[in-house]
């Protein structure tokens, strides 16, 4: 079995109002895998599942051979917003999931430094996040997650505000971050191109339902000109493509 | 320079009024010159006449808007923490504050006697609602994504209302709090009209009873220094509760 198994999940809010329907997919540990699609698709919905936060209405998902009834430490998520505590200073927001597992000592402290390095935030530990700008809060969100040291981090769109620019960094540091520790990665986007730089496979999803798996067949680490080499923007127009048919299929149907 | 104005206008507007009494010869009955009023308010306050009054219903507004507000902010959180306890009672809390707390004097006068209980507790009624209100809005709308937080993280309800729900309430508490400072003196002074014998609601009464016209003044000035010292306080208490709040408020980046 696959680390992250997801098998034949259907979930509906309404009886006979699937939101996501008879998916399945499997993630092999370590591999950055990312969902696509149009808003409203069920792309979020599929993740929630997935971090326990919903439970299937049919279907199983299990996470290193256990089954996912509830959210697990083991499990990081991080959210379309930075959703940061305003009282707390940024280092106590991200010793804050040790806080409520009370495992926060002087130890951790520690760990919660090197983290705040590795995001580049270094010098803003005492910081409150209304002193942050956008990008920054979104660092001090991906190392709160890191922070537990979760064999799987889920990611919900968490650039989807930010600028060209800083979303190109966040993305680069995220990428490296992951490839060093080996993390398994879900991650949920509208942006094509961010899929295809960050992943080892992309599913497409449509109306609920998985349509097509690719694999992404570019070596790791990867450096950040090949977003500008001409393969790279072909592989993505061609996934443009594939999406736009699945639109018109919609229409014509 | 804005309070220079202020203070200004302030000395334009008493000159006008000593100015209109000593033209109009109007009876210091129906309007006292200021110059009577601030004379009255110097020796009430010299020879200590108001001092008991002004003590006793800064107590009573003091225990009223403690009693009210804890049990305003107590039962929000348990309304808000229980769904059926709120569909329950709420038919019931909104009743009970839509009767005018005034309204319930006499009632208060016969149970508890003439004096400061009744007083006390008219003020804590009046302040019991906008905390319980303002409690239960502030931890309705914390954002759904904090609420999944909270639960990624695992943690127990206690850790989620001691963690999450009264820390990003707080302002929305502390604003009722100030609403509250303000409804708790209308409380004390109206509550001692009907059932006080010192405070300075009886005061005004027992003036109206001699014709005393500049007293019934000399006491709104000292009612309206109370209001602004409470409203003061309350402020610097918040402040200093939100502080972490508001930490990065000031130097925010755009």
């Amino acid at each position: 079995m696959h680390f992250v198994s997801i098998k034949d999940v259907t979930f509906s809010y309404k009886i006979d109002q699937p939101v996501i329907k008879n998916i399945s997919w499997d993630i092999p540990k370590g591999e950055f895998h990312s969902l696509i699609g149009r808003s409203g698709c069920g792309k979020t919905t599929l993740l929630k599942v997935v971090a326990g936060l919903l439970t299937p209405t049919i279907g199983k998902v299990s996470i290193s051979n256990t089954y996912v009834s509830q959210p697990s430490l083991q499990t990081g998520f991080v959210f379309q917003s930075p959703t940061l505590l305003e009282w707390l200073s940024v280092l106590d927001n991200i010793l804050l999931p040790l806080t409520i597992s009370r495992e926060s000592n002087s130890e951790q402290i520690e760990l919660g430094l090197e983290i705040l390095a590795a995001v580049g935030l270094k010098d803003f530990s005492h910081h409150y996040p209304t002193e942050l700008s956008g990008g920054q809060q979104s660092r001090v969100a991906i190392a709160r997650a890191l922070i537990t040291e979760p064999v799987l981090l889920l990611m919900d769109e968490p650039f989807a505000a930010l600028d060209a620019m800083t979303r190109e960094e966040l993305q680069i540091d995220l990428m490296n971050l992951c490839y060093r520790k080996g993390t398994t990665v879900l991650f949920i986007t509208h942006d094509i191109s961010e899929a295809v730089y960050l992943s080892d496979n992309i599913a497409l999803m449509h109306n609920g339902i998985i349509r097509k798996n690719i694999s992404i067949e570019i070596a790791k680490p990867r450096e950040n000109k090949i977003r500008y080499q001409s393969d790279f923007n072909l592989l993505c127009s061609s996934i443009h493509q594939i999406m736009q048919t699945f639109h018109s299929q919609d229409e014509i149907g | 320079m804005n309070r220079i104005y202020s203070l200004i206008l302030l000395l334009f507007l008493l000159t006008l009024w000593e100015i209109f009494c000593w033209i109009s010869f109007t009876s210091s009955l129906v309007l006292p010159a200021p110059s009577a009023v601030a004379l009255v308010l110097w020796d009430g306050l010299t020879d200590g006449y108001l001092w008991i009054h002004i003590w006793i219903t800064s107590v009573e507004m003091t225990l009223g808007l403690l009693i009210g507000c804890s049990f305003g902010v107590l039962s929000g959180l348990c309304l808000s923490e229980n769904k059926f306890l709120k569909s329950l009672l709420w038919p019931y809390i909104l009743a009970s504050q839509v009767i005018p707390k005034l309204a319930l004097g006499p009632i208060f006068i016969i149970w508890f006697g003439f004096g400061m209980t009744s007083t006390v507790i008219i003020t804590a009624l009046i302040c019991f609602f906008p905390l319980l209100e303002n409690t239960l809005t502030g931890i309705h709308y914390i954002p759904r994504e904090k609420r999944e937080l909270f639960r990624m993280l695992g943690a127990t309800r206690l850790q989620t209302l001691i963690k999450l729900k009264i820390p990003h309430g707080l302002p929305t508490i502390l604003a009722g709090v100030r609403v509250a400072v303000v409804l708790a003196l209308v409380g004390a002074v109206v509550g001692e009209f009907l059932s006080g014998q010192v405070g300075l609601g009886a005061t005004i009464i027992a003036a109206q009873g001699m014709m005393d016209s500049a007293l019934m003044f000399a006491i709104f000035i000292i009612i309206t220094f109370i209001g602004l010292a409470f409203y003061q306080i309350t402020s610097i208490l918040e402040r200093w509760l939100l502080r972490r709040h508001n930490a990065g408020v000031f130097n925010a980046k755009p």
